[in-house]
């Protein structure tokens, strides 16, 4: 029923303003020139933003009808002209005369086709209406109507200037009729490829991100960068645009699900404080880091008994440093020199807690407030594919998987495009084409409405071209050649896919300095080293060995600079549907703790004989938000004791992260 | 070697092309096709040379991303008569797991 709506709009948009009523008889042919003006309407409907799924696809399908009858016509008229052409001189007035009539001929037989059909409502879900013929009204009136659909003694006239710059009312039921142009077109189901998300979407959440919706994203990126650059060609075949295109075409001609389902996402970030923070969820700490700045706000207790709000910035020297200079996020990873990449190791992290200072609840940055200062180095990360214990994989991988997919690329490219050649001594560049003729045309098409595009609504049109592609008009041998190149594409990726997942699962050693600034009590010094690695299909252990030292012996009978001595490990196992809701991490944690003497709560009292064995489990759920880089975790904590009390506890915490990597990136995602 | 467009290159007949690629933020991971007939890997420490010598050549380069963003590969193409050019192929912003290019060497 709504399809029905939904066409029958469309038909009263085309139809109302041409003044058309179902019923009538055709009566004259459509020309080139009023095909071209239904499209260039088709167009405009599908490049508006405003329109609607739901219109835009049976637009598209109507509009890739027109364009078939369109090419069509223009073909066969266009090599009996040629032939008439060359052939001209040698022929007999009567031989000249029969070819003109086949060409008229052929141009009545193909507005025919286009009248005659009508399409079965109840198994297509679309009109059924008997089709009228259209007229094209310009602004002067029926007269010059009249004029646009005259013809001669021998039949329609060919597009005549007055129809040519005639603005023509959608042709009316040339739309309807453009529907069932022919019959196997009607049985052929609306194009129901999804359509790909926005691209400036990636940034939040790219693991939602197909491959197919990836190249169309970076082939929307490299247009439009081609046209802010003056002189250069808006699509180049011979580059990555083109290499964009082949991907594109096998996804939706194809399907594979390689291209069209989305990939996981890491569980390696560490974006919330450490556990000794008032308020913290997490019991242990990770070995990863965020590029940029991760700003965590963590509400709820999980050690000591004092409810409180930690902030917690972490951060990479490098990226903050770029993110100042005002550098985009990707960009800010370009600079690859050794010393950048050191400095890359390292991260810092500064925490404050909000329950201090003048005014309690209410984050100052003062320094009452800075509640921890910490460093932190990577010394091993197995988890950089350029580590040494990768070489010989990628080695193989390059000789294999990746000659293989550039053989069958360059074999595709070459039934797939041609070269028209151009001269070195003249300077003449070639110029790519594709041989697919409804490929090239669908190219000419899409450079023009890019070139006519706003720099602001390229990836529009773009995708509204994509859509259009004319993926049921290859050639076989396209075709052939297609699905040859798409399935090494598909060893190619999951090639290199099975060397990422080894490096995902690779080692991280990290060591990690935290400097606690408390209220009255001592300060102390935590080192910490962390250890992750990870088994099983996506299975993370993370495993923190630490001691606390006190930064000035305390006073007081048999006092120690050792604090405390503690052992934690993490087994996270993500779970979910990344395309959906988002991945999901379960964690399951434990913790031991060494008190070597008192305690010494952040009210700046100390509290003797708290020495002891403090044993700590946690379960916690890490639900993600999708596309806004924000994350609850839900923890369910079990104590023996706590530091301050000795007695049995069980804690429920929540809290909220952001991890500002997806933020930025959002807001500024080149 | 005379650039007359991206990627199209006017070389002397008998001209030796020598091409080498630097990678930045990946593994250095290119893929070589000449005119369809040759080719295999390209490592970092290597470069490709070829002559010219009575047809248009074409060298496909394939190149693979190890990371999700910020790879980039500057190819340094040289002509030994005389000429230079770099064409720098990055990954984008979307996390593009490959990319490839061709290259024409035409008299």
């Amino acid at each position: 029923m709504k399809s029905k709506v939904i066409s029958a709009l469309l038909i009263f948009v085309f139809i109302v303003p041409g003044g058309i009523a179902f019923g009538q008889e055709p009566q004259s042919e459509l020309s080139v020139a009023q095909l071209e003006a239904i499209i260039e309407k088709m167009e405009a409907v599908d490049r508006d933003p405003a329109t609607t799924p739901e219109v835009r696809k049976h637009n598209s399908q109507f509009l890739k009808e027109a364009r078939e009858r369109l090419h069509k016509l223009k073909g066969n008229v266009s090599s009996l002209q040629q032939y008439l052409t060359n052939f001209k001189a040698v022929l007999t007035p009567a031989q000249v005369q029969q070819v003109e009539a086949a060409i008229r001929n052929l141009q009545r037989d193909s507005s025919k086709t286009s009248t005659a059909i009508t399409r079965d409502a109840e198994s297509n879900g679309n009109l059924s209406a008997t089709v009228t013929e259209p007229v094209i009204e310009t602004n002067s009136g029926p007269a010059a109507a009249a004029v646009s659909n005259s013809t001669t003694a021998d039949g329609p006239a060919l597009a005549s200037p007055a129809v040519a710059t005639a603005q023509p009312s959608l042709p009316v039921s040339a739309s309807a009729a453009l529907m069932r142009t022919t019959p196997a077109s009607v049985n052929v189901p609306v194009q129901d490829f999804p359509d790909p998300q926005d691209c400036t979407a990636y940034a939040a959440s790219p693991a939602s991100f197909s491959l197919y919706e990836k190249y169309v994203c970076d082939l929307i990126q490299r247009t439009q960068s081609n046209k802010a650059t003056p002189g250069n060609k808006l699509i180049e075949l011979d580059g990555p645009q083109g290499f964009n295109l082949v991907v594109i075409l096998m996804a939706q001609k194809l399907r594979s699900t390689f291209l069209v389902d989305a990939e996981e996402t890491r569980v390696d970030k560490q974006v919330g404080g450490a556990s000794s923070n008032a308020g913290s969820t997490s019991l242990v700490i990770k070995g990863g880091t965020p590029a940029i700045l991760g700003l965590a706000v963590e509400n709820g207790a999980l050690e000591r008994e004092i409810d409180g709000t930690t902030l917690t910035f972490r951060g990479n020297p490098v990226g903050l440093i770029d993110a100042l200079r005002n550098k985009g996020f990707i960009s800010s990873f370009e600079d690859d020199s050794p010393s950048t990449r050191l400095l890359r190791k390292t991260s810092f992290a500064f925490s404050f807690d909000t329950s201090r200072g003048d005014e309690p609840g209410v984050f100052t940055a003062r320094k009452q407030q800075l509640s921890s200062v910490s460093g932190r180095i990577e010394f091993i990360n197995k988890r950089d594919p350029r580590h040494k214990s990768y070489r010989t994989d990628w080695e193989n991988f390059l000789a294999t998987n990746a000659q293989a997919f550039l053989g069958a690329l360059v074999q595709f490219k070459g039934v797939l495009s041609e070269v028209v050649p151009g001269t070195g001594v003249g300077a003449i560049p070639a110029q790519f084409r594709y041989k697919d003729q409804a490929l090239q045309d669908w190219l000419v098409r899409t450079d023009a409405a890019i070139a006519g595009a706003a720099p602001g609504n390229v990836e529009t049109v773009m995708k509204a071209q994509l859509a259009k592609l004319p993926i049921d008009e290859l050639s076989e041998a396209t075709i052939a050649s297609l699905t040859n190149v798409a399935r090494q594409f598909g060893v190619f990726i999951e090639g290199r896919q099975r060397i990422l997942d080894r490096v995902a699962k690779g080692t991280i050693a990290t060591f990690e300095y935290t400097n606690k600034r408390e209220v009255t009590a001592p300060d102390t010094s935590n080192f910490m080293g962390i250890y992750e690695t990870a088994f099983g299909k996506n299975v993370d252990f993370t495993f923190n060995g630490a001691l606390t030292l006190f930064n000035k012996l305390p006073s007081g009978p048999n006092a120690k600079r050792l604090r405390d001595f503690q052992f934690a490990g993490q087994l996270d196992f993500p779970f979910g549907d990344v395309n959906g809701a988002g991945q999901f991490v379960l964690s399951a944690s434990g913790k031991y703790e060494r008190l070597m003497q008192f305690a010494s709560p952040d009210t700046g009292a100390v509290l003797p004989d708290a020495e002891g064995d403090i044993a700590i489990g946690q379960v916690k759920l890490m639900i993600p938000i999708k596309g806004l880089g924000i994350r609850l975790p839900l923890s369910l904590t079990f104590a023996n004791r706590t530091e301050l009390i000795k007695e049995k506890e069980v804690r429920g915490n929540f809290g909220l992260t952001f991890d500002l990597d997806t933020l930025f990136a959002k807001f500024k995602p080149f | 070697m005379i650039k007359i467009a991206k990627r199209q290159y006017h070389v002397q007949s008998g001209e030796s092309i020598t091409v080498s690629v630097q990678a930045t933020g990946t593994v250095h991971l290119v893929n070589s096709d000449l005119d369809g007939l040759d080719g295999g890997p390209l490592t970092a420490d290597e470069s490709l040379t070829f002559k010219v010598t009575n047809q248009t050549r074409t060298l496909t380069l394939l190149f693979t991303f190890s990371n999700n963003s910020g790879g980039e590969y500057e190819v340094t193409i040289k002509g030994d008569q005389g000429g230079e050019d770099t064409d720098t192929v990055d990954q984008g912003s979307f996390g593009i797991p490959a990319t490839s290019a061709e290259y024409r060497f035409q008299l």
